[in-house]
């Protein structure tokens, strides 16, 4: 304290570093917003817990052999069947279908807007398509199975009403927007020096785009493509409406055919009491697909990271 | 070698083909969303009425309504709104201005982007054993509204990670230089700036949410609701005899009772149950009986205790239902429950007073459920109702978006750093 007498300069800043110390209430507060930080974490551990939890019991009266490899799914039968299988199957058609639609789709659109559309035109076309991916999916099923399943009976004799095909086709529609808004920033993202090296090698547009900026671009268009592919993979409600309730090994798109999620709400929709192995059967489905989409995700990270190093 | 010429006239035209390409791919889409509308609105527009609004569900498709659906909805988002937008923002400040660059906040990150991606209905079985099985929140408004608030967490976070990062770094050097400590910074100038984006990112996630049905679907939110969530401090009716299915116990086949009957979700403890009985005309005093109760009785065992209270009646319906009424000329009300058989059974208690938030544990539904229910009925009659239902979202969600970009393009023309 006497130092303060001596050196005035010294006083004043300790003066001023005493201000700037961090009070009680400060370091609350960062600390209030970390718990909040660290709440994400604590859903991923909770989903983690959960889909384990309840899917070890069931694990332990089902073997993983005869979970991967029975070719048929009738937990809800007296002929209990438990092999995941069909729904897989379902999963991947109705997703592969879906991806027929959607990734030349989203692709041209997303290389038309990034190379071809005027900029006034690309601000106001944008956000019209990405109200595709704001309907609510439950509409999207109404849409599938009032008018598109009926639409394609027209011209495909004997389709049934609830088939993989419409399911499939209107998921499509939904993920254009993710692909096509992902891949186009993207490729906005592309220097513009490349493009000018090429139109001044005399390159039209078109190969320009698709020799130039489409490969530069290739890992953030494969994150968009990926993520697509994972929202596909856990989409519910089209494929609940419109695929059909019947776990069937099939690739036929004319066919009916469940996926793992439409599986997941036609227990819930059901009583099944807690604690049995048909309420476990959820759990180890949801698991599948949590670890499917986890695969996708994982990979779409890190394509997307990739990406970022590039320029 | 071709002419020069000639090879420019044909990248003019492979440009313009594909020009044409790009214009039909999108007209498609949109054309889609275009069909999409025109087949809602052909089936369900003359099904939108006011009566549409006010009514109850029903069995009979021209008398049905969304009432309870709407209500169900807009009570479902207050608690996804509360829980949602303080939690995103606070842990989008967090990541954006406070935390240090090191594994654990990588690992906060990495974490966000993969819960973005993980599917909603995921989301629902993890609210399903955790929020109902474990913290025993039941099937109730506030589960959904928690499960849908951790869905759209990412959603809020990363729009309000993206809004700080467009304030330039030298409003915040600016700030720090007069002496501003972090927490003055960020609640002063930085959140103030960033209002626009962060609105518009909750906008958009609450849109999202409204539309969800999966999660909700998974933690058991039921289809057929005939009845309000309660309105704080309203009183509650004693029970009549008329009106004995307002006291019927929801399951009770097994024998013994085992522990979480019923919804499975409230364990039933040895208590003591009280029921008051008296005149329905008002005149006249309730006359109060207590019960003894222990987990060990069977249902047969409640219906009896119950029937030999003077005034009323208890019997089993044909399904295994435990279902009380008092005598004609009388009512009654159930209370002092330590047993937690009103819970366990769903039993209604009737009389007192309704608490301030017990709507949030009330069964509910919303309007995506209602509408796939509607769906799902083999009846093609409501299939109309659906597509109303469906107008009904799509105005909500269609309307949100716009409101979205609306305030989007107000912020950008205002903010000029």
């Amino acid at each position: 304290m006497t130092q303060i007498a001596a050196n005035p300069a010294r006083g004043a800043r300790d003066a001023i570093s005493h201000a700037a110390r961090r009070k009680p209430s400060a370091v609350l507060m960062e600390f209030g917003l970390l718990l909040a930080a660290v709440l994400s974490i604590l859903i991923t551990a909770g989903i983690v817990y959960v889909l384990f939890s309840e899917a070890v019991p069931f694990f332990r009266v089902v073997s993983l052999w005869e979970f991967f490899t029975d070719s048929q799914w009738t937990p809800l039968f007296d002929d209990k069947h438990f092999g995941i299988l069909p729904l897989v199957c379902g999963t991947m058609t109705t997703t592969g279908i879906a991806l027929i639609v959607a990734l030349p789709l989203g692709t041209i659109i997303a290389i038309w807007l990034s190379d071809f559309a005027r900029p006034g035109l690309r601000e106001t076309v944008k956000p019209i398509l990405e109200l595709l991916s704001a309907v609510p999916t439950v509409v999207f099923g109404y849409f599938a199975i009032q008018f598109v399943s009926p639409a394609l009976g027209r011209v495909i004799p004997d389709l049934p009403l609830f088939n993989v095909l419409a399911a499939g086709v209107v998921m499509g529609i939904m993920i254009v927007p993710y692909i096509s808004s992902l891949s186009e920033d993207a490729m906005r993202a592309v220097p513009m020096l490349l493009r000018e090296g090429s139109y001044g090698m005399g390159a039209n547009r078109f190969t320009t785009a698709i020799r130039v900026v489409f490969p530069a671009s290739l890992s953030g268009v494969g994150a968009a493509y990926t993520l697509a592919i994972s929202r596909a993979v856990g989409e519910t409600m089209i494929v609940a409406i419109a695929a059909g309730m019947q776990p069937t090994l099939t690739i036929d798109p004319t066919s009916q055919a469940q996926t793992v999620t439409a599986y997941i709400v036609q227990v819930s929709m059901g009583d099944l009491p807690h604690g049995s192995l048909e309420y476990q059967t959820i759990f180890a489905a949801g698991l599948t697909l949590f670890v499917m989409t986890l695969g996708f995700n994982l990979l779409s990270v890190a394509l997307r990271r990739r990406f970022r190093q590039v320029y | 070698m071709r002419p020069i010429d000639h090879t420019i006239r044909r990248g003019i035209l492979v440009d313009r083909a594909f020009s044409i390409i790009g214009w039909a791919s999108l007209i498609f889409c949109l054309s889609m969303l275009g069909l999409l509308l025109y087949s809602l609105l052909s089936d369900g527009a003359s099904r939108l009425s006011w009566d549409f609004l006010t009514s109850f569900p029903s069995r009979r498709a021209a008398a049905a309504g969304a009432k309870s659906a709407l209500v169900g909805s807009l009570l479902v988002m207050l608690i996804t709104a509360c829980t949602a937008i303080p939690l995103g923002i606070a842990a989008g400040v967090y990541l954006e201005e406070y935390a240090r660059k090191n594994w654990f906040t990588s690992l906060i990150e990495v974490n966000i982007a993969n819960l973005a991606a993980v599917p909603s209905i995921i989301y629902g079985l993890m609210a399903l054993g955790l929020l109902v099985y474990q913290f025993h929140l039941g099937q109730s408004i506030l589960t959904g509204g928690i499960t849908l608030a951790f869905l759209i967490l990412p959603i809020v976070i990363v729009a309000t990670r993206e809004a700080l990062r467009a304030i330039p770094q030298h409003m915040r050097e600016a700030a720090f230089a007069l002496g501003a400590s972090r927490w003055q910074v960020v609640r002063d100038h930085l959140l103030p700036y960033s209002t626009g984006g962060i609105a518009t990112g909750v906008i958009i996630a609450l849109s999202r949410a409204v539309g969800e049905t999966a999660p909700l679907v998974t933690i058991g939110a039921i289809s057929y609701i005939a009845f309000l969530p309660p309105v704080p401090f309203s009183e509650r009716p004693w029970l009549p005899a008329t009106n004995a299915q307002r006291a019927v116990a929801r399951a009770a086949q097994a024998d013994p009772l085992p522990a979480g009957l019923g919804t499975g979700v409230s364990p039933l403890r040895a208590g003591t149950i009280e029921v008051r009985v008296r005149p329905s005309d008002g005149g006249g005093a309730a006359v109060s009986t207590t019960l003894a109760f222990d987990p060990s009785m069977s249902i047969e065992d409640l219906r009896a205790a119950f029937d030999s209270v003077p005034g009323l009646a208890a019997s089993l319906t044909p399904s295994g239902y435990l279902a009380l009424a008092a005598d004609s000329g009388s009512e009654f009300r159930l209370a002092g429950d330590t047993a937690g058989l009103t819970r366990a059974l769903g039993l209604n208690e009737g009389g007192g007073l309704h608490g301030p938030v017990e709507w949030a544990w009330s069964p509910f539904t919303v309007l995506p459920i209602q509408m796939f229910n509607w769906l799902s009925t083999p009846d093609e009659a409501f299939a109309k109702n659906a597509a109303a239902a469906g107008l009904l979202l799509m105005a909500v969600t269609l309307g949100m978006n716009g409101a979205a970009i609306f305030v989007r393009a107000r912020m950008r023309r205002r903010i000029k750093w």
